[in-house]
């Protein structure tokens, strides 16, 4: 008679222990879903930082604007070029 | 045993066979049909956009990239009072009040209010905490140049699915390559909506869009496009185009032509706009195709440059027409090297006598006229030669001076490039190489054609082609310092089987440094109103882009001005 209780009372206290178990890793997983829809938001949001500055490092390196920024900066075209060369030997010449 | 056990052996039996097959039907029959249920309630299924490709000058930078942009929909039923949110939104969106409020008295659950506004304006709606109103957001396309080299680019447009689908130019030709690939993320998630960590979240299939990099400099299209606006202002013209290419790779370095239309707002252009005239429009290249026909003969060993014209001391007749040259001023005796400085039509009719019927056609044919140049942008033109039995004499004699013939500029500015490089006639071409989404370069080698001269020819074909540009109408216009092979080119237009009396089209092509060609440029002026010669309108625009062209390659002068 003995043998059947020990045997259903161990069955219970496996049973227990892996319903212990299952609670806490339940439990410490359970927030995963909000950190990782937390991290997906925080990536979209860089996502959409970082094209915001590209665009916007693209448009401030176009010549359009630089040209537009240098005429009113007071800076001109240069109108001549200097040449800095060695003269043609007179036999070239 | 009795029999009562063994019927309820029997009937476990059967209760377990039953279960057995329901377990089997549920399990292996419907369990591809029962997954997808069980995903659609845990799982969303999301499609991947791909992003577009970029299309990169030769420096690196986008001539157009993608921005974030966004729609902005409502739900008319949500939102309570209509007249406060026609108020406040109206001003944001740039829109008539009237057709806002149009669309949020629809018995509609979704409107789109507008399709694409930039991250400030949805940031200043978002502010307003509209009940009903939301955003969805797309990848658009970005053009940080502006509208330089527009025609070159084309434009991103839909298809009549919806899709994103370029049209004309590189985003026409290299849409394939440019678009990407689609793809679909599987996300599983809670009850909540909440995503969970699970195996079965994965994407698959998306790859973004190749990315093009281009021979183009974005310096030189700059310029070129300035230069060339600014010239066809200046001049009253109908419109202008030009390219610059280089010969040895047949690289196009710069290509562009007015009227343009702005990629931005395409739709608010006509649809002639679209086309890049420099590939689609056919022309007569009047003088500018002169250098070709003289190159022929003198390959041939038909003419030298110092080959003195008989026949050129006055008007010459064929068929039944008078040729005159261009002042109608004639000198007896003119060697080939004076036939081409002064343009002189007689000598060239003096010049394709000597070359004959059959070896023009070789040479046109040689030269890759009435070939496709297969340029790697959308809409190249081929225009149609004459057949071999349609030749009289009369069209060997205009053609010699490059009338009777139509061609389109890129097949000229290919065939001109010949003679920069060493007789060699490259394929041209826009795209050097391309990027894959994982980052693997596949270049694009240029690609020779054929060799229809020598280089000898060449050679001595780019010293009368100086010599034109020094002795010659468009001298005034020269950079100096430098030496220069060109020439101008005045073109009558045909209309309605006769020629127009009044509009010409001017021209001027031309290669520089002369003894290591960097680049061989074509500038057409259509229609000036100023003046009606290349020398007066096309060479000034060609010599100012040229000047800043050899300043940006750190090209010192060659020539010193002496004066005695």
């Amino acid at each position: 008679m003995k043998k059947p209780v020990i045997f259903i009372g161990l069955n219970i206290i496996i049973v227990i222990t892996f319903s212990l178990i299952q609670v806490v890793a339940a439990n410490s997983i359970s927030t995963t879903g909000i950190e990782l829809n937390k991290i997906q938001q925080q990536i979209a949001e860089l996502k959409k930082d970082n094209a915001a500055l590209h665009e916007q490092v693209l448009s401030q390196s176009s010549f359009n604007y630089i040209a537009s920024k240098a005429a009113s900066m007071g800076f001109d075209e240069s109108v001549s070029t200097v040449v800095i060369s060695s003269p043609l030997p007179i036999a070239v010449r | 045993m009795s029999w009562r056990y063994r019927f309820v052996l029997l009937s476990f039996c059967i209760f377990f066979l039953v279960i057995i097959i329901r377990l089997f039907y549920w399990q292996s029959v419907k369990a591809g049909e029962l997954s997808a249920l069980g995903e659609s309630q845990y799982g969303k299924d999301v499609k991947l956009r791909p992003v577009r490709g970029e299309i990169r000058t030769s420096d690196g930078f986008p001539l157009a990239s993608n921005k974030l942009s966004y729609l902005v929909f409502a739900n008319p039923k949500e939102i309570k009072d209509k007249n406060i949110a026609v108020s406040l939104l109206s001003p944001l969106l740039s829109a008539d009040p009237a057709s806002i409020s149009a669309l949020l008295s629809l018995n509609r659950y979704w409107v789109a209010l507008n399709r694409s506004v930039n991250n400030d304006t949805k940031e200043a709606i978002a502010k307003l905490n509209l009940a009903g109103v939301g955003f969805d957001d797309h990848s658009v396309r970005f053009y940080p140049e502006a509208s330089i080299g527009a025609k070159l680019l084309g434009f991103v447009g839909k298809d009549e699915s919806g899709e994103d689908t370029g049209y004309f130019g590189l985003e026409g030709y290299y849409d394939r390559q440019l678009r990407g690939k689609e793809g679909i993320a599987t996300q599983i998630h809670d009850a909540l909506g909440r995503p969970i960590l699970a195996k079965s979240s994965n994407s698959s299939g998306e790859v973004n869009g190749r990315n093009l990099n281009l021979y183009i400099d974005r310096v030189l299209q700059y310029v070129l496009e300035d230069e060339l606006k600014a010239g066809v202002e200046k001049y009253g013209a109908k419109g202008g185009m030009a390219a610059m290419l280089d010969p040895k790779t047949g690289g196009i370095l710069a290509m562009a032509s007015f009227p343009s239309f702005d990629p931005r707002s395409y739709a608010e252009f006509a649809n002639e706009d679209y086309k890049d005239s420099f590939i689609t429009d056919t022309y007569e290249p009047g003088s500018t195709f002169k250098p070709l026909v003289m190159a022929a003969a003198i390959n041939e060993g038909l003419v030298k440059p110092e080959t003195r014209c008989d026949t050129c001391s006055g008007p010459v007749s064929i068929g039944g027409y008078s040729i005159k040259t261009w002042n109608n001023k004639y000198q007896p005796n003119l060697t080939m090297t004076d036939v081409i400085v002064h343009s002189d039509n007689t000598g060239m009719v003096y010049v394709g006598k000597k070359l004959g019927l059959d070896k023009m056609i070789k040479y046109i044919d040689l030269f890759g006229f009435g070939r496709a140049t297969n340029i790697d942008l959308q809409g190249e033109v081929i225009p149609s030669l004459r057949p071999r039995d349609s030749w009289y004499p009369i069209d060997l004699a205009t053609s010699s001076f490059g009338q009777g013939i139509s061609v389109t500029p890129i097949e000229l500015l290919s065939a001109f490039a010949t003679l920069a490089n060493k007789g060699v006639r490259m394929e041209p071409h826009v795209v050097s190489s391309v990027e894959t989404a994982d980052g693997q370069t596949l270049t694009i080698p240029p690609k020779v054609v054929n060799k229809p001269i020598t280089e000898k020819t060449a050679k001595i074909m780019t010293e009368i082609l100086v010599k034109a540009v020094d002795k010659g109408e468009a001298n005034f216009a020269k950079t100096k310092g430098y030496r220069f092979a060109g020439k101008t080119g005045t073109a009558q237009i045909p209309v309605a089987g006769h020629y127009d009396p009044t509009n010409f089209i001017a021209s001027f092509i031309g290669f520089a440094p002369a003894q290591d060609p960097k680049f061989v440029m074509l500038v057409i002026i259509d229609r000036p109103t100023s003046s009606i010669y290349g020398a007066d309108t096309a060479a000034p625009v060609f010599f100012k882009i040229v000047q800043k062209a050899l300043t940006y390659y750190n090209i010192a002068p060659t020539e010193t001005e002496i004066k005695n």
